[in-house]
């Protein structure tokens, strides 16, 4: 049986009060970790809390696991967990009570709640001052605590809101540590939403990119990393003539890259690096340095809010 | 240890259904204000009334005790009467200290949660808006009971008692649905109030002034306003119209209704009723509609 999408969105417009926020989105992206990414107001906040069943869509259609959050809002939210952006707590609680009292929220039975709030809490990395008031945690505690009362009922699926707002490195690098193992080794899929580019590279597999309220663009960010052309950056030590002579034979073109001494050379079809050294060998010239090239995140986030009108290539993904 | 070697295990039992959310978040709440020192001794000063009229129920049922204190005349007994009238002037009393309850009790409920931003924390489990309200509104109605429809029905329960003639309570059913009836009058209006107020603003102080404006500004008012009206227009039923905007007189005559006691106003109790009723849906969907998981700024 085929794996439902995580979430289908089609034709999807939103407004808050009389301000359209999100307009004719569509997307599809399969159960794992998404990125969702977009400069602040793109409406990714709005995307989330619409998914819950929040907000009502003005048209257009969502489904969240083959789910639609307007007729199965209570089942969505069960198998959902959310960690909004916003510091949110119950004033007065211990953490292991707040995570409990959030489990019970959840539907899971008293004893199991409790049990799941400790082990939870363990995950997070507040094992230790599980007992204190949660009015005395750190911001990086609370950020933790919020990752912990999602993640508390074990859902399917969890939003997180821009997690690693207001962490110092360490505590950033962990709570993407976190993310990481909970999207890949625990099974959970994750809809990150984040203006962070570096923090979304590190733990998703495909993004969303928002901008102004539209789809600026969707995909595996592997596939979205890849040039028209493949493209290696070539350093060698000897003559550059013999060596251009010797890669013509592959239909490859050599330039000057501007980084000194390096040579890009473009291929116009997928070609195995090995062809690089053995072109070396005859034309006796050293490598000294080899790297395939591609676009990082930040230049496909550049060109995707630069040119927000521009078809998105691959906004299915299934 | 880095954190992500520590252990998550996946939650393989039952669920429990989603209609129970709301006792959740009653027993909780009810929970964690028992905590505080303030609602016992409120609740001390509220049962006050109960402690006095254990007593006269006492004397009532024990004509004995007025003959060795000398009171047994018919003055006394006048006062010391158990009937219809004192449980309806009982209750009636206590929507002050209903009030007060509901004060402590309910003016933080959803302004703190709003102030906080708990309010998409709370929705977005699997509960609904009405779920929310009912968890909130459980928790005020619970401590209002408590001074309220709970001492009233003990009185009862200790009248019987005293005069060793359990037969009392079976006999007088209709006066026990009397007073929870009455007691539901007064409860539900109040938890609705205090929990609208408190879904208009984000500050606990605010919502607490702003019920104890509710509450005693129509006191001033009314009487005010039926004098002013009285000099103006000669309707009497205009000037009765005035005590529609107080709940004490509402309550007042409903109770009067319910226990079929004597009313001396020119309105007809149904007047009233539907006064409590207008007040009491206003409040509910006002709070429906303040809850809300996403603050629109317009």
């Amino acid at each position: 049986m085929q794996t439902p999408l995580a979430i289908d969105i089609q034709q999807l417009n939103v407004k808050l009060g009389s301000k359209p926020i999100l307009h004719d989105l569509s997307v599809s992206m399969p159960p794992g970790a998404i990125g969702l990414l977009g400069p602040n107001g793109a409406g990714k906040s709005t995307l989330l809390k619409t998914m819950m069943g929040f907000l009502p869509p003005q048209s257009g259609s969502i489904q969240i696991f083959g789910m639609d959050p307007r007729v199965k809002g209570a089942v969505i939210r069960q198998i959902l967990g959310y960690m909004p952006e916003e510091d949110t707590y119950i004033a007065g609680m211990s953490a292991v009570e707040f995570v409990s009292y959030c489990g019970l929220l959840c539907g899971l039975p008293p004893k199991q709640a409790k049990l799941r709030a400790h082990q939870t809490l363990h995950y997070c990395g507040l094992g230790e001052a599980r007992y204190r008031k949660i009015d005395t945690y750190s911001t990086g505690m609370r950020q933790r605590i919020k990752l912990a009362q999602a993640l508390v009922h074990d859902p399917k699926l969890l939003f997180l809101d821009e997690p690693t707002n207001g962490l110092d490195p360490q505590g950033r690098k962990d709570m993407l540590e976190l993310i990481k193992d909970i999207s890949h080794n625990k099974g959970i899929s994750v809809i990150l939403s984040s203006h962070l580019l570096p923090d979304v590279e590190d733990v998703c597999d495909s993004v969303m990119v928002l901008f102004k309220g539209r789809l600026a663009k969707a995909g595996k960010i592997r596939d979205l990393k890849k040039l028209a052309h493949t493209v290696y950056e070539v350093g060698i030590k000897g003559d550059r003539k013999p060596f251009e002579t010797a890669m013509q034979p592959y239909h490859a073109r050599c330039e000057a890259s501007k980084k000194n001494g390096i040579l890009r050379v473009l291929f116009s079809e997928e070609i195995e690096p090995m062809v690089i050294f053995q072109a070396a060998q005859a034309a006796g010239v050293q490598i000294r340095h080899l790297a395939r090239e591609e676009l990082t995140l930040q230049e496909i986030f550049a060109s995707a809010i630069q040119d927000p009108q521009s078809p998105v290539s691959n906004p299915s993904m299934q | 240890m880095p954190v992500y070697e520590q252990t998550y295990k996946h939650y393989d039992g039952e669920y429990r259904p989603f209609a129970i959310a709301w006792m959740v978040i009653a027993a909780s709440g009810i929970k964690r204000l028992w905590s505080s020192r303030g609602i016992k001794f409120l609740l001390f000063v509220s049962l006050a009334l109960f402690f006095v009229n254990i007593g006269r129920l006492y004397l009532a049922a024990n004509k004995d005790a007025l003959t060795f204190f000398g009171l047994a005349n018919d003055k006394v007994q006048e006062v010391i009467s158990i009937d219809a009238k004192f449980y309806q002037t009982f209750l009636y009393w206590q929507t002050f200290f209903g009030f007060l309850v509901a004060l402590f009790t309910g003016s933080s409920q959803i302004a703190l949660d709003r102030r906080r931003k708990t309010l998409a924390l709370y929705l977005s489990k699997p509960m609904s808006k009405l779920d929310y309200l009912f968890g909130k509104a459980a928790i005020v109605f619970f401590y209002l009971s408590l001074v309220t429809l709970i001492p009233a029905l003990l009185l009862m329960v200790l009248y019987a008692m005293f005069s060793d003639d359990w037969m009392y309570l079976l006999h007088n059913l209709p006066l026990m649905m009397t007073i929870i009836s009455y007691s539901l009058l007064i409860m539900i209006p109040l938890v609705l109030i205090v929990l609208a107020l408190s879904s208009l603003f984000k500050s606990t102080e605010t919502t607490a002034f702003m019920f104890c404006v509710v509450y005693f500004l129509p006191n001033v008012v009314v009487p005010v306003m039926k004098a002013f009206t009285a000099t103006v227009i000669n309707s009497p039923f205009l000037k009765e119209g005035w005590e529609l905007i107080s709940l004490k007189i509402i309550w007042n005559e409903m109770g009067l209704m319910l226990f079929e006691l004597e009313s001396q106003t020119m309105l007809h109790w149904s007047t009233y009723g539907l006064a409590l009723l207008g007040i009491t849906l206003g409040s509910a969907m006002l709070c429906y509609a303040r809850i809300q998981p996403v603050e629109v700024v317009r």
